[in-house]
C-alpha cells in the first residue's frame, strides 16, 4: 500500500514566487525576465519581489521553455505560438459545445 | 534492456552528417512536440527523438554508441563489462533539464550526465513535471491516483545508472481545473551531496466526456429537445455532475438557446455553473398520421418564413 500524499494546488492563493518559478522551470532569472518582457508570462504584482505566478503561468512557462530549447524558437515566435495555441483551445471548446457532443445520433 | 536504433528513430542512415542529423531532429521534434502534435503517442516519440539527437549530435557519444551497436547483441542488450563513458569536456549545462531517458541511455551515458558535482557540491534536486488525466466526474468528487515513474539511480557498487520505479499515491482534491498544477514538495529529483529534493508538479488534464465539456469551473451540456418541447415549453430532466435535475424550457426556444443551472458546475468558491444548450431534433415521420401532423403544421403556419433574411438582399 502506497501512502497517500497531498499536494498544493497552484492558484491565486498558493502562487509561486520568482525564485520558485525559475526553479520549477529550471531556467535562469534572466530568461524569465525576457519572457515577461515579451509578455509570454504575466505575473500578478507590481515588482519582482511581489510577483506571483499561477498555474496558467506555469503551464505557459513550461511550454515556452520546451519550445525555446527543443524547437529552438525565439521569444517572438514563442509568443505567437502560445497565442495561436490559446485560440485553438478556444475554438476546440466551441466545437465541442456546438456540434461534437450530441447525446443521441 | 533494448538497444534503441537512434538512426532509425531519426529516419537517417548510419553515415548521416551532423547537419542532416540536426535537420531531421528539427523536423521530427516539431512533428511530435506533445504540446502541439495531434499524432498518436506523440509524447513518447518526441522523447525518443530527443534522446536520439542528444547522442548523435555529440561526436564522442555517437562514436561510443556506434561501437556498441556494431557488436552482436541479440534480443537483450547489456553494456560490456567495465564499460565507462567519459567525455573530455563535460557539458556545462544540459538543455534537457528534468527529462526522462531510456534505460539504455541512463546506463551508458547517465553516469556522466548526472555526475556533475555529485560529491563535491550540495545541490537541490531538479523540479519535475508530469501530467495526470482524470475524468470530469473525478474532478467533481475528488479522487486519488497511483502514479508510477522511472528515475535513474546509481548502482552503489559500480556507479552505473539504472532506472528504478517509484510510486506515488496522490490525492486530487475536488474542484481541480484542467491546466491547474498540483505541487508535491520534495517529490522531484533527488538532491545531490545532501541537498534537498526538487518538487514534482502535476498538470491536471480532463478525459473527453461523452456529453459534457468544461471551461474552467463551468460545465456545458448539449441537450437534444423535441420541437414541441421547444415550442410549447416543458420541464425535462437533465444530467448534472451532482445528479439529474429538472430544467424548465421556456416556450419558443430555438436551437442554440443557452440555459444556466446556477452552481451546478465544478466545486469552487463560488461554484461553477452548468450551461445547457438546446438542440432541437426533428422526428422523421414514420406513419401516415405522423406525416399528416407535419402537413397540418405546414397549412396552419404557412406565414412563418425562416428565410426572411434572403428576401432583404
Amino acid at each position: 500500500m502506497v501512502k497517500i500524499i497531498s499536494g498544493v494546488i497552484i492558484d491565486q492563493t498558493q502562487a509561486l514566487t520568482l525564485a520558485e518559478f525559475c526553479q520549477a522551470l529550471s531556467i535562469p532569472k534572466e530568461l524569465l525576465m525576457q519572457m515577461i518582457d515579451y509578455q509570454l508570462i504575466q505575473p500578478q504584482g507590481n515588482n519582482p519581489e511581489e510577483w506571483r505566478f499561477d498555474s496558467i503561468s506555469l503551464r505557459r512557462g513550461r511550454i515556452a521553455v520546451s519550445f525555446y530549447h527543443d524547437l529552438e524558437v525565439n521569444l517572438t515566435g514563442i509568443a505567437l505560438a502560445l497565442e495561436l495555441l490559446r485560440q485553438i483551445e478556444q475554438l476546440q471548446h466551441q466545437l465541442n459545445v456546438l456540434g461534437n457532443k450530441k447525446t443521441n445520433n | 534492456m533494448d538497444y534503441p536504433d537512434y538512426y532509425q528513430i531519426l529516419e537517417l542512415n548510419r553515415k548521416a552528417s551532423a547537419d542532416e542529423i540536426k535537420k531531421q531532429y528539427r523536423r521530427l521534434a516539431r512533428k511530435y512536440h506533445p504540446d502541439v502534435s495531434k499524432e498518436t503517442h506523440a509524447e513518447e516519440k518526441f522523447k525518443q527523438v530527443r534522446e536520439a539527437y542528444e547522442v548523435l549530435k555529440d561526436p564522442a557519444k555517437r562514436k561510443a554508441y556506434d561501437e556498441l551497436g556494431s557488436k552482436p547483441h541479440g534480443a537483450g542488450f547489456a553494456p560490456p563489462p567495465g564499460w565507462e563513458f567519459r567525455q573530455a569536456e563535460p557539458e556545462t549545462e544540459s538543455p534537457f533539464g528534468g527529462t526522462s531517458y531510456s534505460e539504455f541511455f541512463e546506463t551508458l551515458f547517465g553516469q556522466q550526465h548526472h555526475s556533475r558535482g555529485r560529491q563535491a557540491f550540495k545541490q537541490r534536486g531538479q523540479d519535475q513535471h508530469s501530467k495526470i488525466t482524470i475524468s470530469i466526474e473525478e474532478a467533481y468528487s475528488g479522487t486519488q491516483r497511483l502514479i508510477q515513474f522511472q528515475e535513474p539511480e546509481p548502482n552503489p557498487n559500480t556507479g552505473q545508472m539504472a532506472l528504478k520505479t517509484r510510486q506515488l499515491n496522490v490525492k486530487i482534491p475536488s474542484g481541480v481545473m484542467a491546466g491547474q498544477q498540483i505541487r508535491l514538495t520534495g517529490q522531484g529529483s533527488k538532491g545531490l551531496g545532501g541537498g534537498p529534493n526538487g518538487d514534482l508538479y502535476l498538470e491536471i488534464q480532463f478525459q473527453d466526456h461523452p456529453f459534457y465539456t468544461v471551461k474552467e469551473h463551468d460545465i456545458y451540456l448539449n441537450c437534444p429537445v423535441t420541437p414541441w418541447e421547444a415550442a410549447l415549453g416543458a420541464k425535462i430532466k437533465v444530467p448534472t455532475l451532482g445528479g439529474s435535475v429538472e430544467l424548465a424550457i421556456p416556450s419558443g426556444s430555438q436551437t442554440g438557446k443557452k440555459l444556466r443551472l446556477k452552481g451546478r458546475g465544478l466545486p469552487s468558491n463560488p461554484p461553477g455553473d452548468q450551461y445547457v444548450i438546446l438542440n432541437i431534433e426533428i422526428p422523421i415521420p414514420q406513419t401516415d398520421s405522423q406525416r399528416q401532423l407535419y402537413q397540418t403544421m405546414a397549412r396552419e403556419m404557412h406565414d412563418y418564413d425562416p428565410r426572411q433574411i434572403f428576401h432583404r438582399m
